[in-house]
């Protein structure tokens, strides 16, 4: 039998037929292997075109800020911009904006870039943390969330390159006047002198004012800044300043951004004007003056709709002298001694900036700004017992006294959706009463607050209440339940 | 057509409703898919209930080791005889059953009404796989390989060509009687009936609509129904649209081949497509980055054009030149064992698809009525672009 | 040009893949398992070992088709082609099947890398279009699935309609019941941790063993055939028109499947073989390589698109794990690779199936089995512990149903799945919730 009759699928004998009796095969409608083959070269050929394309792409293309999209979350990118604020230090990660005009607003062009450990501390140690101004080009995973925000995550410091910016001389007018016009100073690095005049403390960073020739700009440092630095800040309020930062922008305002403490030197300290208290007056406004006395009164102010404490007003030597006035958050700056040293009977000298205020003494206030360390030293102050109650008169208001008697009567002052205020009504021996008005941001943190039947001091400034005297005490402490 | 462009097109018609891509895409909603369920419900209705309700007056079921063909031409032509007596509008039913020989072997019979001769013929073949490929050297021997026997009424088969029985289950013939007297074959009678109706899309419509008081739900529900049988009405064979006061099947408009791959992969495409059109409008209320913009900045019609005229315009053509210069040649399949894994899949019938049964019964309409077919299809997609986005 | 060598990391996967690939029972999520193990105990260049791991998914799609054809031991991309493989072997064409379906896999490479250059351009758009319609689609398919299942009383002869109507419904209410008992099962293994902590991402492998390779043995063992001495020839029994078809309809249902999350290259290869009327033996064997192909070879490439960056399948979960495509550039060499690597594959293909078919002639396939079956329990074990020896049980057990009486297998893979479906419907839980397993 000859090799024409056999079936070329099953190699069996076919007697001619067609198909293969035995396995259905078809002998005339065959492909051959070189079928195959010419597929295989085809492929080869893709393969070849696609490693050219390969050799001639390797510098990686960012996509612009703009087009990110929904559809690109979790997706990996390149973005390459200039930094636009930040750095911010967290325990295991540093997070920065990057800015690259693809949009045609701030917010359209710019992304949250978050950097996690190790690669931060590497840069940390590298000493290529970005700061705002520098140029970056970085490789990351994108995340889209829902409220269009967008961030990319950077993790490992090689998919980071960096181009430090140059440093602009400028001034802060200067840059102020720019920030007008043509914007030509936003994420750029300059270098500025200026005086620190306040702080403003937030959760996570600390705002100082910076001022020069009353011009004034705001100067942002993170608090996770601390951790990662050698070296300490430690600024004074009047300190004269230079810095080398980044300028970044908040809400439509220049801020500088400090990405490392020796951006910060200290050129020296400008003096506070030495004036008695009681010779200040409102001529005297946008001053700084250093000032001291002895606390008699502190008086805490709350938050409306909250039982937030806003500031406190320190009452120095009597009632007749200008307060000081402090807010919350900076007193939340002092160390724990001062803190507690700041009361009632304790000597005090600070500074503080004279601002006219209508309701002060005198139409002025001091307010006392940070950052500054005050000296404080213990003592101790009461004001005058005042034993008969019918003593007390509306001559007597905006004095401090101290009363003791029995509380007879409880009375509530509702607050919408908060406790009540708390009214008390204290009975002297001789049988005579005077209200004592105690707010709620005051009761609430009382800890054995009085009762209908308690016998307590009261150490207040006597005020008007409904058209009645009232007694109303400054701190908790001014409450305190005798038996 | 074939099951999923029957599917599909439900989903793409359902696709239109703002209302519901809109739910689906924040809420979860799984209306959308009202479309696709009762957009194959016709088929599903004839090949899974309706065609076990058919009563049947005689059943072929010959033994396939002692085929007789000249018996089984023989019972068939009594029974055209006997349609004959009967009155008109009146049918005897015909069910001819598959001979399974093995997990994909099958005997293979087939049946031929010689209408010029008054003959039925019967003539036994190979066996074959499921799909028909014959096995060889199992064609029966002469004397028993034919069977030809005589009927008096005239019968009228537009189809015209023998029947083939291999695979699947066996199909049934309908022998009606009409008013002149004459008998005409009815191929498998029960499909394309009260299963493939507008009267029962409109019936479970109202129920859909009463079920949930969302005109949306019943509309969905019909629409999906409708475009069944407007696409099965473009084939050779039609439907009984609005039984039960229609009682006859209406010819087919001759438009395509219902089984034809290059029509239903188009259908297919074509959907995809249209989806794809409605997602890009109608995201756009769920979230702007669901969108793609230059799809609905395109318009429909250059949309459409683009991406589905244009492309298949040129698949149709290589298509067509391919077939006019090659002999179409039936795909080879082996039979399976007889044991083992491979012997139970063939007896699964996994592979492939239902048959698309459909025969040219009927005489071609009118032009002006498949111009017509094409104009309703037209039209529905029209109001579909223009009211969709505002239900 | 010294980015050349990463070819030859893609076909060093490609061997690794080979000698892995050859084990029964063995799947991509072990691949995963596997390229973990090799990254930690062979530290390397990401990017290198990256490619090595798409050169073993190359394998494991085009010489894995060796196992399937001569051992028989298929998981649901390769059920489609068993059934002719296996004819094919049972007629002494076995070689020619294995090339066959090799073939299928090489067109398949042809239009992912035809794909490549538009693939930024056009996966984004279902990206966007989809991501918020992804719970009904995937329900769709199931229902469409479950619905489009016809009746295998392949002409009941009960003499009453109900008798008549019950007949044809034993297989479809067969395969609800399949379906039913696999989500049951996937409702358990997709919440509960079953297998030890380290070996959790295994979870699935015994299950899709069980489904689908060990009913296949277990069927095999119990039939008494003989494998018939094979023919090694050069001419092959494929047409253009089969080649086209099947190609074109392998990669659409196998993209669909990589793209579209939890589909399956089975149920993708379902839809796409309905859609355009795919039939015959060969047709059947190329669409289901190609699928393969598409399917496991094109979710990696999914994860490699610029932008896009899906991450599909085991694999690039795992490669996202120690390595992430960082430019085009990158890309483009995947690409290369990819081709350079598939053309290897399909060289060791030929070469492979060549010395199975002259050595396997005269085997009996129970014996054959029965290696096969201890080779997939070993492997189980190894993977999974006894605890997936049990999962193995008891999907061993639902898999039979379907051949039992005679229903869809691919309800089974919908069934397990289905959970998950529900779930990015928002209704997983409540049902997890109730059974009592979330």
């Amino acid at each position: 039998m000859t090799d024409e009759k056999r079936c070329p699928a099953c190699g069996k004998p076919t007697a001619g037929y067609v198909p293969c009796p035995h396995c259905g095969a078809d002998p005339e409608a065959r492909t051959t292997i070189k079928f195959a083959l010419y597929l295989c070269l085809i492929v080869l050929a893709f393969g070849a075109v696609f490693f050219a394309m390969h050799l001639s792409t390797i510098e990686p293309q960012p996509i612009a800020i703009a087009s990110i999209d929904r559809w690109l979350d979790y997706s990996y990118v390149w973005l390459e911009g200039v930094v636009s604020s930040g750095p911010q230090y967290g325990s295991t990660s540093i997070t920065f904006d990057i800015y690259d005009g693809s949009g045609g607003t701030i917010k359209e062009s710019s992304t949250r870039v978050e950097i996690y450990d190790p690669a931060f501390k590497q840069l940390i140690s590298e000493n290529r943390v970005p700061r705002v101004g520098d140029n970056v080009k970085l490789f990351g995973q994108l995340r889209v969330y829902l409220d269009g925000s967008t961030e990319i995550r950077v993790s490992t410091s090689g998919d980071l390159h960096l181009t430090r910016a140059q440093q602009v001389e400028t001034t802060i007018g200067e840059l102020r006047t720019s920030w007008g016009t043509e914007q030509s100073l936003m994420f750029k690095r300059v270098s500025l002198e200026g005086t620190i005049t306040d702080v403003k403390p937030l959760g996570s960073a600390k705002i100082y004012t910076l001022e020069d020739n009353g011009v004034d700009l705001q100067m942002y440092v993170h608090n996770g800044l601390e951790a990662y630095q050698k070296k300490s800040l430690n600024l004074n309020v009047l300190q004269r300043i230079r810095v080398n930062a980044g300028v970044s922008q908040y809400r439509g305002q220049p801020q500088l951004a400090i990405a490392d403490n020796d951006e910060i030197s200290v050129l020296g300290t400008l003096p506070a004007l030495e004036v008695p208290l009681e010779n200040i007056n409102s001529t005297m406004r946008d001053n700084f003056v250093r000032v001291g006395g002895k606390i008699v009164f502190v008086e805490l102010e709350g938050e409306r709709g909250s039982l937030t404490i806003t500031n406190r007003y320190i009452w120095l030597d009597n009632r007749y002298t200008p307060r000081i006035w402090l807010e919350e958050d900076v007193y939340k700056l002092l160390r724990d001694n001062e803190k507690k040293l700041l009361k009632r009977g304790s000597e005090i000298e600070l500074v503080g900036r004279v601002r006219s205020y209508a309701a002060g003494v005198g139409g002025v206030r001091i307010e006392f700004l940070g950052p500054q360390t005050p000296s404080l030293q213990a003592g101790t102050y009461e004001p005058p017992l005042v034993e008969n109650f019918a003593a007390i008169t509306n001559d007597n208001q905006g004095d401090l006294v101290k009363v003791i008697g029995t509380i007879t009567n409880l009375e509530n002052v509702p607050k919408v959706a908060l406790p009540s205020d708390r009214k008390f009504t204290l009975q002297d021996n001789y049988g005579g009463t005077i209200k004592i008005y105690v707010p709620n941001f005051l009761f609430e943190r009382m800890i054995n607050p009085p009762v209908v039947g308690s016998k307590v001091q009261i150490i207040g400034k006597v005020t008007m209440d409904s058209g009645a005297l009232a007694i109303r005490p400054g701190v908790v402490d001014d409450v305190r339940v005798v038996s | 057509m074939r099951g999923i462009t029957h599917f599909i097109m439900g989903i793409t018609v359902a696709t239109f409703f703002k209302s519901l891509v809109v739910g689906a895409a924040m809420y979860d909603s799984l209306l959308i898919l009202l479309g696709g369920i009762f957009g194959l419900l016709p088929d599903t209705l004839d090949f899974k209930f309706l065609i076990y309700m058919e009563k049947h007056d005689v059943v072929i079921d010959p033994d396939p080791t002692d085929m007789r063909p000249q018996e089984i031409a023989e019972k068939i032509a009594s029974e055209i005889d006997r349609a004959g007596t009967l009155q008109p509008g009146k049918m005897t039913k015909v069910q001819l059953h598959t001979l399974k020989l093995g997990p994909d072997l099958w005997q293979s019979y087939s049946v031929y009404f010689n209408t010029k001769m008054n003959e039925v013929v019967v003539r036994v073949g190979p066996h074959v796989t499921m799909s028909g490929v014959p096995s060889f050297g199992t064609e029966p021997p002469a004397d028993k390989a034919l069977g030809v026997a005589k009927y008096k009424p005239k019968l009228i088969d537009r189809y015209g060509k023998p029947s083939e029985i291999k695979g699947f289950s066996g199909p049934s013939f309908g022998f009606l009687k009409r008013k002149d007297g004459s008998i005409e074959v009815v191929f498998i009678p029960f499909h394309r009936r009260s299963g493939h109706s507008l009267t029962l899309g409109l019936g479970f419509a109202l129920i859909g609509y009463l079920l949930t008081m969302n005109w949306i739900v019943g509309a969905v529900i019909f629409l999906g129904w409708f475009m069944h049988i407007v696409l099965d009405t473009f084939g050779h064979m039609g439907n009984n649209l609005f039984w039960p006061l229609t009682k006859q099947r209406t010819s087919g408009l001759y438009l395509l081949t219902a089984a034809d791959p290059y029509w239903n992969a188009f259908m297919v495409y074509s959907c995809i497509a249209i989806i794809t059109w409605n997602l890009s409008l109608y995201n756009a209320s769920v979230s702007p980055s669901y969108t793609v913009p230059w799809i609905t900045a395109l318009g429909p019609v250059l949309y459409l054009f683009l991406v589905v005229a244009i492309p298949w315009s040129i698949l149709g053509m290589a298509y067509y030149i391919y077939r006019a210069r090659t002999k179409e040649r039936k795909p080879v399949e082996l039979f399976a064992p007889m044991t083992g894994a491979v012997a139970q899949m063939a007896a699964e019938g996994m592979m492939g698809e239902m048959e698309e049964y459909e025969i040219a019964e009927r005489p071609k309409p009118s032009v002006l009525l498949r111009i017509l077919g094409i104009a309703v299809l037209v039209a529905i997609f029209v109001v579909l672009f223009i009211y969709g986005p505002g239900w | 040009m010294e980015t050349l060598v990463y070819l030859l990391y893609g076909m060093l996967g490609v061997i690794i893949g080979s000698l892995l690939s050859i084990l029964p029972g063995l799947h991509p999520l072990n691949f995963a398992g596997i390229g973990i193990f090799l990254y930690l105990a062979f530290p390397m260049d990401p990017l290198g070992m990256a490619l090595i791991f798409a050169g073993m998914l190359i394998a494991y799609a085009i010489v894995g088709t060796i196992t399937t054809t001569f051992m028989g031991s298929p998981d649901d991309s390769t059920m489609y082609m068993a059934f002719p493989n296996q004819k094919y072997l049972m007629y002494g064409r076995g070689y020619e099947a294995s090339v066959a379906t090799g073939i299928g896999s090489m067109g398949s490479v042809v239009l992912l890398l035809m794909l490549a250059p538009f693939a930024s351009t056009i996966f984004p758009i279902f990206r966007k279009l989809l991501t918020p319609h992804f719970h009904w689609v995937l329900i769709g398919v199931t229902v469409y699935i479950l619905q489009s299942e016809w009746p295998k009383d392949w002409g009941s002869r009960a003499k009453t309609r109900f008798g008549r109507l019950k007949d044809g419904w034993a297989s479809l209410s067969a395969g609800w019941v399949t379906f039913f008992l696999a989500m049951m099962l996937g409702f358990i293994v997709l919440n509960v941790p079953i297998t030890p902590i380290d070996k959790a991402f295994q979870n699935i492998m015994p299950v899709f063993v069980g489904f689908f390779a060990v009913p296949w043995v277990l069927t095999n063992m119990a039939s008494r055939v003989n494998i018939p001495p094979q023919t090694v020839s050069n001419t092959f029994y494929i047409s253009k028109k089969d080649l086209a078809r099947g190609t074109t309809s392998g990669f659409l249902g196998g993209m669909f499947a990589a793209y579209q999350p939890i589909v399956t290259a089975g149920i993708g290869g379902v839809l796409a073989g309905h859609s355009t009327s795919t039939q015959g033996d060969v047709q059947f064997m190329i669409s289901g390589s190609a699928g393969r192909f598409a399917y496991y070879v094109g979710a990696f490439f999914l994860f490699w698109v610029p932008l896009l960056h899906l991450t599909r399948g085991g694999m690039a979960w795992i490669t996202g794990v120690i390595y992430q495509p960082r430019t085009d550039s990158e890309f483009w060499l995947l690409m290369a690779a990819i081709a350079v690597a598939a053309v290897f594959a399909f060289m060791l293909l030929v070469f492979l199936s060549r010395v199975v078919a002259k050595v396997i002639a005269g085997f009996s396939f129970k014996k054959i089995s029965i290696a096969v079956l201890i080779g997939i329990i070993l492997l189980v074990f190894w993977f999974s512990g006894l605890e997936g020896l049990v999962i193995l049980t008891i999907a061993t057990g639902l898999g039979l149903v379907p051949p039992m009486f005679r229903t869809r297998r691919l309800n089974l893979i919908l069934g397990f799945f289905f959970p998950i479906f529900l779930n990015m419907a928002g209704l997983g839980a409540g049902i997890s919730r109730f059974l009592g397993v979330y």
